[in-house]
């Protein structure tokens, strides 16, 4: 371990450190310091001496590498504004709950930065043991201690089809290091069927992370019954890091045999999440289920295998999430004492009450279903069109349906927004950092629409 | 450098609406109107700072939008001579009649969105002018459209008024959609947008192919300045307070048409056909506005028909070849109409909303400078010798004798005929408003916010011929060496003294007919059915109801009850039915019992190995 | 270009079958079924072998005698819980302290820094603990 090693662990180390520190913070500023942790963590990773990357073993330091950390960072000071009310009307423990986010983001920064098998193991059991926690952090929500469960136990589940799938990846290849494996795998060694069946459980297990379908039946529960400000993290967050992992340092796509079977988890997954979604009347749930959907689409991205399509891959990660954390930063900012808002019932007079949130709202819900000229419809535009160069015909196809389909579950609510409703509000205005938040986030949606140019510019920098 | 600070006169209007929107509730009305105003005249005085950019035909793209293979759509401005003009015009007109719209509306509670909407179309005009590329274009046409449509129905309450902007609105669209189809042609002819590199590659395209072209095109610009047959919209529109008709529906919009086939004019004038067309429409269109305006009643609505009159005579232009005559027209007529919008709106504000012309009158003696200003006015849409509209009508008037060809001359004698007509209204207003009897009083003098901003106008309205003082009378065509558009064919000297002499005649003639018709204030009469004729515009509306609204009615309800009640009740409702009910029984997979969820994954698991080992095995 | 791609995955397949006889696939096949038949196994034994009655009484939380009275979830001390809870944790970090203690002197100073840095965060943790009251026993506290 030299010094330029520990200098390119900085940011990771920041993480660490702070969410281990925060544990000693009083109650009041413990959230604030995990926002000043995060937000340190992701200036340092692009602090100017550490530009000479140097990788360690296990994790990279590449600019991918950092610009997920900061990404991930940044949504990780967002859940802490967001929680700043939602915890105070129900006695979350503060430091704790910094703590784990803190933990979490660190999990899912050694994820994307991963270059080796172990260190996504790592990565991937950091990121999901603190959100067994987390989900389940509101100890007096019954629901919320389910859907802790329900993450639980399916959880195991996966990691034990990772453990497994990395030890018969392992037995193949004969070594750890991602880039090697995939390649020995594509030039067919001698044990090419092991490390087939091992990849195959690898996916199995990502796919129960990303939320494809048929692994994706916790993901309703789970949204539904975790503090609102975790949900947005769970959805952008994890998934986000999974696929970042997939985009940069597991190109499946190129293990010929393993492309029919991401086709066929996107294709489920659109079909699934579309059909599912469409009887809804839970917020919460919905989203869900057209998470599932979102993440049909990012398979397609992942399955073009070339740069074009990782950066278009990214590009709509970025607005997937910016959407993602601004619906439930919403919820969170929605919510008094007695509970969320998660009945379009619920939603019913909130142009009257407050325009502001009534509009973010709307332009969340137009900007997922890919309404010009917010940022889902840029995002859907290159992804797709990167897909279509792939030669996916056919999913494109299905994501275009499914997508047309998704017009009417999205603007269910949207319509509620602007029914006059005799549904008392329990919640006050916004605070100051949920005003930051859901300001920022609407701010991307309209410019990644409008100007996507120096967001695209910047992905394509530091993908690899 | 410079050529990006291009982007900040129409941006400077945006920020103004987008300030008052969102920050409008908390201002006071003062320095509500102050933004706006201070907005667009910031932008006016960017574009004379910038001017000397427009001899340079300056280009600058903000960035591109859509960059994918052959499909880009840079947001990209071009200041051309043309354009800079152009851009000029709108942004000090705009910037007077919004000084003028802050008195106006004083006492109007929802300023808010009145001047959200107007900096808004200020916006969406100067896209039009600006773009470079035919969709940026086609977004800023739709979006004056739009705000054009929500200002006539500014006073929403009365139902009258928000039909008329549903009918501005629908006529216009019907319009657009053949713009829409010429726009998306010529992207698939010539794989771009940009208008210069269409107007290169046009020379290019089959004879035949470029006339439908054009006719498309032409089509799409009658609509927008309300020439035949998309012409009645604009009656209706002076519903919207007097500031809108005076900026959207005299000044600026409804010369959109006119300047958009100024900008493809070497397109479209590949095709004699097409240019025949335009002159005739043109021609056409000035004959009919002038005859229904002649016996008007309603001050606006007089107006109203002078402007399909007038922008009738710019078509005419663009049709015998004179872009140059057209632009002439178009900001001279822009100056003089102005004015006669504000003065109408003075008098009917000070006659407490009074706005038939049989009621109306004494002006002279309550407010002699607006009575100056109104004469000012209505002798330049005379076309009074000496005068701004004398020169830019004569001129192409002059284009069209000059091309010595039997349609060019019976199309230039129509508009000597229409020139006539054009005197007789304009003096007949002013004798009408001036007519010695009790009228309805209102409110005091005029205020001076109503006032001032009328007399620039009225003063380029007097001298704006010297913008292009044609070589007989001693100038050097200024304007059209500028511009350095086609002038069309050369009229002779003989011609043009001619011309000028049959003008001083016509309008003697006028004068002395309607100083004897009116010289006692006429009674309030029915009229004979010729005036009544004339009156509803020639029963266009009545012809449209009976040749198009009626018909699709009747076949829309005919499929409706035929086709649509059964074919809805099997096919798409049955589709919609079988989403939901799919998506209600698959929600049965989502059973809530965690073992479920694990078999889910295993039978997932199942699925995946079976892939595997079928396609291992294959 | 997809044809080419096809005929090469389909000969990689087959290389994959044929080349030592896909002995790997054999013996992770049987490796599977020797996974499968043990478990199965054991749980028919289970079903056949274990002697089952039904009746009210069985079905009850405790067959204690005790009648169950009461909401089900009960908030109870388990301090016993929280202990071996806390001995699992700190054993575990003990394979990783004795791990180091073999190889102290190949790792040397870097090895010691890594492990102080473990320790020190797990000391850390124990503070934590302590402060939260963790490992105060009997009710005194609350």
């Amino acid at each position: 371990m030299t010094g330029d090693m520990l200098l390119a662990l900085l940011p990771l180390l920041v993480l660490f450190i702070g969410s281990v520190s925060v544990l000693f913070v009083p109650e009041r500023q413990a959230l604030v310091y995990g926002v000043v942790c995060a937000l340190l963590a992701a200036v340092l990773a692009w602090w100017p001496w550490l530009s000479v990357a140097s990788d360690t073993p296990l994790v990279s330091s590449g600019f991918f590498a950092r610009g997920c950390l900061t990404l991930w960072a940044l949504l990780g000071a967002a859940t802490c504004l967001l929680s700043e009310r939602y915890r105070a009307s129900r006695q979350f423990a503060a430091p704790e709950f910094a703590a784990l986010v803190l933990f979490c983001v660190f999990g899912m920064s050694v994820l994307s930065a991963s270059t080796s098998l172990v260190s996504l193991f790592l990565g991937l059991e950091a990121m999901t043991l603190a959100f067994y926690v987390l989900i389940a952090f509101d100890r007096g929500n019954t629901t919320g201690a389910e859907a802790g469960l329900k993450y639980l136990l399916p959880g195991f589940l996966a990691s034990a089809l990772l453990a497994f799938g990395i030890a018969l990846v392992y037995a193949a290849t004969g070594t750890f290091v991602l880039s090697d494996t995939v390649a020995l795998t594509v030039a067919g060694a001698s044990m090419h069927t092991i490390a087939l069946l091992g990849w195959t459980l690898i996916l199995a297990a990502i796919a129960f992370k990303a939320s494809l379908a048929p692994f994706h039946l916790w993901t309703p529960d789970v949204y539904q019954g975790a503090p609102a400000p975790v949900a947005g993290l769970l959805a952008s967050g994890s998934k986000g890091a999974v696929f970042a992992l997939l985009l940069a340092s597991v190109p499946l796509a190129l293990i010929a045999p393993l492309r029919p079977l991401l086709a066929v988890l996107a294709a489920l997954s659109m079909i699934v999440g579309t059909f599912a979604a469409l009887p809804q009347t839970n917020l919460k749930r919905m989203l869900a289920y057209s998470s599932v959907v979102h993440m049909g689409y990012m398979v397609l991205a992942v399955l073009t295998g070339h740069q074009v399509g990782f950066e278009a891959g990214m590009f709509y990660l970025v607005s997937y999430g910016a959407a993602t954390v601004a619906a439930f930063g919403l919820v969170a900012s929605l919510s008094g004492p007695s509970g969320e808002p998660q009945n379009y019932a619920a939603l019913e007079g909130l142009a009257a009450r407050s325009p502001w949130r009534a509009a973010l709202l709307t332009m969340l819900l137009l900007s997922l279903a890919g309404f010009p000229p917010l940022a889902g419809f840029m995002g859907k535009f290159v992804l797709f069109s990167a897909a279509l160069d792939a030669g996916y015909v056919w999913l494109v196809v299905l994501a275009l349906f499914s997508s047309l389909v998704s017009c009417y579950y999205y603007l269910r609510p949207v319509m509620r927004l602007f029914r006059s409703g005799q549904t008392a509000a329990d919640h006050g205005p916004a605070n100051g950092g949920e005003r930051l938040v859901l300001g920022l986030c609407g701010i991307i949606l309209v410019i990644a629409g409008i100007y996507p140019g120096p967001i695209l510019r910047m992905i394509a920098a530091i993908v690899p | 450098m410079m050529g990006e600070l291009l982007f900040l006169i129409p941006l400077l209007p945006l920020g103004g609406a987008l300030v008052i929107l969102f920050a409008g509730g908390r201002m006071p009305r003062r320095m509500l109107s102050g933004v706006a105003i201070a907005s667009v005249a910031a932008s006016a005085a960017m574009t004379l700072w910038l001017w000397p950019l427009a001899g340079d035909r300056t280009r600058a793209t903000l960035f591109t939008w859509l960059d994918v293979g052959a499909l880009q759509l840079p947001v990209e401005i071009l200041f051309s001579p043309l354009a800079a003009a152009m851009t000029l015009m709108v942004t000090v007109v705009s910037a007077l009649i919004h000084v003028y719209a802050a008195s106006y509306l004083h006492h109007e509670p929802d300023i808010r969105r009145f001047f959200t909407l107007f900096n808004l179309f200020v916006f969406a005009m100067l896209v039009i002018v600006l773009a470079d590329n035919l969709l940026l274009l086609f977004l800023g046409w739709e979006g004056v459209g739009f705000c054009s449509y929500a200002l006539i129905g500014f006073w929403y309450r009365n139902p009258d008024f928000a039909a008329a902007g549903r009918k501005a609105f629908l006529v216009t669209r019907a319009a657009d959609v053949l713009f829409g189809i010429a726009l998306l042609w010529l992207f698939r002819l010539t794989g771009t947008l940009s208008i210069e590199a269409i107007n290169l590659q046009a020379a290019s395209l089959p004879p035949t192919t470029v006339t439908i072209l054009a006719l498309l095109l032409l089509a799409g610009a009658c609509g927008k300045s309300a020439q035949l047959p998309f012409s009645s919209w604009l009656p209706d529109a002076m519903a919207g307070p007097t500031p809108v008709s005076a900026l959207i529906h005299a000044a600026t919009m409804v010369t959109a048409g006119v300047y958009l086939l100024c900008r493809m004019f070497p397109l479209i004038s590949l095709s004699a056909i097409a240019l025949a067309v335009i002159g005739l429409i043109g021609a056409a269109t000035a004959f009919y506005g002038a005859t229904c305006a002649l016996v008007q009643r309603d001050i606006k609505k007089v107006l109203a028909y002078s402007t399909i009159s007038q922008v009738g005579y710019m078509f005419l232009a663009v049709g015998a070849g004179t872009v140059t005559g057209a632009m002439f027209h178009l900001l001279t007529h822009a100056f003089f109409k102005a004015l006669l919008f504000m003065v109408a709106g003075a008098v009917i504000h000070l006659a407490a909303g009074e706005q038939d012309l049989f009621r109306l009158g004494q002006l002279s003696k309550r407010s002699p400078t607006l009575f100056w200003l109104l004469l000012v006015g209505a002798l330049a849409l005379a076309g009074v010798p000496l005068t701004a509209g004398f020169f830019s009508k004569d001129a192409i008037l002059a284009a069209c004798f000059a091309r010595q060809t039997l349609w060019w001359t019976s199309l230039g004698i129509a508009g000597l005929v229409t020139a006539f007509l054009t005197a007789l209204y304009a003096i007949r207003l002013v004798y009408l408003l001036a007519a010695d009897r009790e009228s309805a009083s209102g409110h005091g003098p005029a205020p001076r916010g109503l006032v001032w901003p009328l007399l620039p106008l009225g003063a380029l309205a007097l001298v704006g011929g010297l913008l292009n003082l044609p070589a007989v009378w001693g100038g050097h065509e200024t304007l059209g060496r500028w511009l350095e558009t086609p002038a069309g064919a050369l009229p002779s000297h003989d011609l043009e003294w001619g011309l000028a002499a049959a003008t001083l005649l016509l309008v003697a003639g006028a004068w002395l007919f309607i100083r004897n018709r009116y010289r006692v204030p006429p009674t309030v009469s029915p009229g004979g059915a010729g005036v009544s004729f004339l009156a509803a515009g020639w029963q266009l509306d009545s012809l449209i109801r009976v040749i198009i609204t009626a018909p699709f009615e009747k076949i829309g309800c005919l499929l409706e009850k035929s086709v649509e009640r059964r074919l809805s009740a099997t096919w798409p409702a049955g589709l919609g039915r079988l989403c939901q009910v799919t998506g209600q029984s698959w929600r049965v997979l989502t059973s809530g019992y965690v073992s479920h969820y694990l078999a889910a994954m295993a039978w997932g698991m199942v699925l995946l190995l079976a892939m595997l080992v079928v396609l291992l095995v294959l | 270009m997809a044809s080419e791609n096809i005929s090469t995955e389909q000969l990689a397949g087959l290389d994959a079958l044929m080349s030592p006889l896909g002995w790997d696939l054999v013996a992770f096949a049987l490796y599977v079924g020797l996974a499968c038949t043990i478990v199965g196994s054991l749980l028919l034994a289970a079903r056949f072998l274990g002697h089952r009655t039904r009746s009210p009484l069985k079905g009850q939380p405790y067959e204690c005698g005790v009648e169950p009275s009461g909401p089900a979830r009960p908030g109870y001390p388990v301090p016993f819980y929280l202990t071996a809870i806390f001995f699992v944790v700190f054993d575990v970090e003990v394979a990783f302290i004795a791990s180091w203690a073999v190889a102290y002197d190949l790792l040397g100073w870097q090895g010691l820094a890594q492990i102080a840095f473990f320790i020190i965060t797990l000391l850390i943790a124990l503070f934590y603990l302590w402060r939260r009251g963790a490992l105060d026993w009997g009710p005194q506290r609350r």
